[in-house]
């Protein structure tokens, strides 16, 4: 009696002692400062920043912080409350359905059954910081009736956006991809990216822009953003299809890096045989003597995917097993340390980067323009996307009332930048006379924008005055 | 039935007293900022120490904002962060030993963003507590350098009004490079 007593005192001791470990600061600076340089590299987003008016970039101003601070303000936020990053998980060799992290500990601790991946969650109805919501934030930026609630809108577009840049760069952590949920204990790449972030290489690996047309066509994830994490290329048993940029992060994390608990099992690959036969020795500091250094033996990823870095250390006992693949059914343990760690970041982080970066150019990847039509009549939108557009055209002004206001609107479909058939009919409109400055308009797009049902683009336009006289009397 | 009882009433009292973050000490932070290449002293310069909280979670332990204490350096480049004693009550967050510091002067790489600072503490942005430090911070000689480092605000969930002098730092630098000044939100 008194000993099952004293066993339940130390379980409930122990469960509730273990929060009081040492822990990383991943969300407060490694996905911010992924997040602020992802967004200084897309180029799509400065071209509208400059088009907006925002002449200073990510650097400008919009509801009284900088653009950048935004995004970095999403990369954190998108940890809170801490059960939200349940959804941070994505296997990408299993459909997309039963991607997620699938952990009844989890559940039970979060009060939460649902698994969605972090692909899904990117694009669900439940999740308030959505791709879906970033969209509809930059709808009402633009066409808002009230400049401050516009202002607000778009740093709202730019705070979501950053929430699911964080779910992106989570598929860069080999521990995100393998199912391998690390609760109580840090999961050791993060804490030691956390620990080491100013050795860190933020330089973008550009995404292979084509990878949107790749995506799955799955109703979980109906925006093609979900190719930045898994096109389905990688199934398990192929990870030589997961060099270069036409992959998913997520298939490229998962068949190419172990995590702390997957060291050559549950997964495939990589796994002993990826290794080269010449064993690498690194001189690392002495953790006995910070002062001297020691030498450790590393095993090499040199096959199946991505090669040339240290994938392992070598465990103490290995020259007396000729498998590779006794190690594991002897239990004796490789591990991953800080050596290993600055090779996979080295691989990961940059990744993380462009991909990214990739998103928010996907995000505003869209290009219209308006102009007089070429007898004089009124004027023409025009595609200048590479993608077909089928929806709602709007084009509103700025009244001296300081209310934005909707001129005119109309619906159709105009076909893709080389297809010829970009140019809408001629539009008549009347111009209004309350306008603070006249001539200049906001043209918006709401509708499917190649395989992209709500898209929104927007464009600012200058309409010559002269063409008002003969639309006034049109 | 004994047992049981036992069990439940550790289950309520543990965490009053186990798994929560309740009170925690801080010690002294100190030390001198001088210039990396001419090694003279930096007056003027930021430096804010912020204390978090963490609290695991499926994807890792998160970090939560606790307090913040800020002071700039005299004319000898040198500063003290008093020691704190904070008292809160979080449930299931332990509190992070480690303070993360910011040390800004505009011209200057920022400790712990610019990769050229010396020396770079593990954890990174900690400093040593109760020893004295120096930190070097380069010169920055390009607009591009600068426009890249400036940005060195603690993050999100620190209220400005806790690193007031490293806010109009931060907008000294940003004027100086051409850019909007950003209004104080307090």
């Amino acid at each position: 009696m008194k000993q099952g007593l004293l066993r339940n005192i130390i379980i409930v001791c122990f469960v509730f002692l273990l929060p009081l470990a040492a822990f990383p600061y991943d969300n407060d600076i490694v996905h911010p400062e992924i997040n602020e340089v992802a967004s200084r590299r897309s180029s799509n987003l400065a071209t509208v920043l400059q088009m907006l008016g925002f002449d200073k970039g990510v650097d400008s101003i919009v509801y009284d912080k900088e653009i950048y601070l935004w995004f970095r303000d999403g990369g954190k936020r998108e940890d809170e409350p801490v059960c939200r990053t349940k959804f941070h998980f994505h296997d990408p060799v299993k459909p997309f359905g039963d991607a997620g992290l699938n952990d009844i500990v989890v559940d039970l601790g979060c009060m939460n059954f649902n698994h969605y991946s972090s692909l899904a969650w990117a694009q669900n109805d439940d999740n308030l910081a959505s791709w879906q919501k970033a969209r509809l934030n930059y709808l009402g930026a633009l066409t808002g009736t009230d400049k401050d609630v516009r202002e607000g809108k778009l740093a709202d577009t730019f705070k979501a956006l950053g929430q699911v840049m964080h779910l992106v760069s989570d598929s860069s952590v080999p521990a995100h991809v393998r199912n391998d949920a690390h609760v109580l204990v840090a999961d050791q790449f993060e804490a030691w990216a956390a620990a080491n972030h100013g050795k860190l290489s933020y330089t973008g690996i550009p995404v292979n822009q084509s990878i949107f047309n790749q995506a799955v066509n799955d109703a979980l994830a109906p925006v093609p953003i979900s190719a930045l994490w898994d096109i389905d290329k990688y199934k398990g048993n192929n990870p030589e299809e997961t060099v270069g940029t036409n992959i998913g992060i997520a298939e490229y994390t998962n068949a190419n890096f172990f995590s702390d608990d997957t060291i050559s099992r549950e997964y495939s690959y990589p796994n002993w045989t990826s290794v080269s036969n010449q064993i690498e020795d690194s001189g690392i500091i002495d953790p006995r003597d910070p002062t001297r250094t020691v030498t450790r033996q590393y095993f090499k990823k040199d096959k199946h995917g991505d090669a040339g870095y240290r994938l392992s250390t070598v465990p103490f006992l290995v020259e007396y097993f000729t498998d590779l693949n006794q190690l594991e059914t002897l239990r004796i343990p490789a591990i991953l340390d800080g050596e290993v760690f600055t090779d996979y970041a080295s691989k990961l982080i940059p990744r993380a980067v462009g991909y990214s970066a990739g998103l928010l150019d996907y995000f505003f990847r869209g290009k219209i323009e308006m102009s007089p039509s070429e007898d004089g009549s009124g004027y023409v939108i025009e595609n200048k996307t590479e993608e077909d557009m089928d929806g709602t055209f709007e084009l509103y002004y700025d009244a001296t009332d300081n209310q934005r206001k909707q001129c005119w609107s109309g619906s159709f479909a105009l076909g893709a930048l080389s297809s010829g058939n970009n140019k809408s009919d001629t539009i008549a409109f009347t111009p209004p006379d309350d306008a603070k400055e006249p001539g200049k308009y906001i043209l918006v797009f709401l509708g499917r924008l190649g395989k992209e049902d709500g898209a929104v683009v927007g464009a600012i336009v200058n309409l010559p005055s002269s063409s008002f006289v003969l639309l006034s009397f049109a | 039935m004994r047992s049981i009882i036992v069990c439940v009433i550790s289950l309520i009292v543990f965490p009053l007293f186990t798994g929560c973050a309740i009170i925690s000490h801080y010690g002294e932070y100190y030390g001198r900022v001088v210039d990396g290449e001419t090694k003279e002293p930096l007056e003027g310069a930021a430096v804010v120490a912020v204390y978090k909280t963490q609290k695991p979670s499926p994807g890792g332990p998160v970090s939560f904002y606790l307090d913040a204490q800020e002071t700039v350096t005299d004319k000898n480049g040198e500063f003290k962060i008093p020691s704190l004693t904070v008292t809160t009550f979080r449930v299931l967050h332990g509190f992070d030993a480690h303070p993360q510091f910011t040390i800004f002067k505009p011209e200057y790489g920022a400790y712990p963003k610019h990769k050229d600072v010396k020396p770079m503490f593990v954890p990174n942005g900690t400093l040593p507590k109760d020893k004295y430090v120096t930190i070097e911070l380069p010169k920055l000689k390009t607009r591009e350098e600068r426009l890249r480092n400036y940005g060195c605000y603690p993050s999100s969930d620190v209220p400005e009004v806790k690193y007031k002098n490293l806010f109009h730092l931060i907008q000294e630098e940003r004027k100086a490079l051409g850019l909007e000044s950003r209004k104080e939100p307090w």
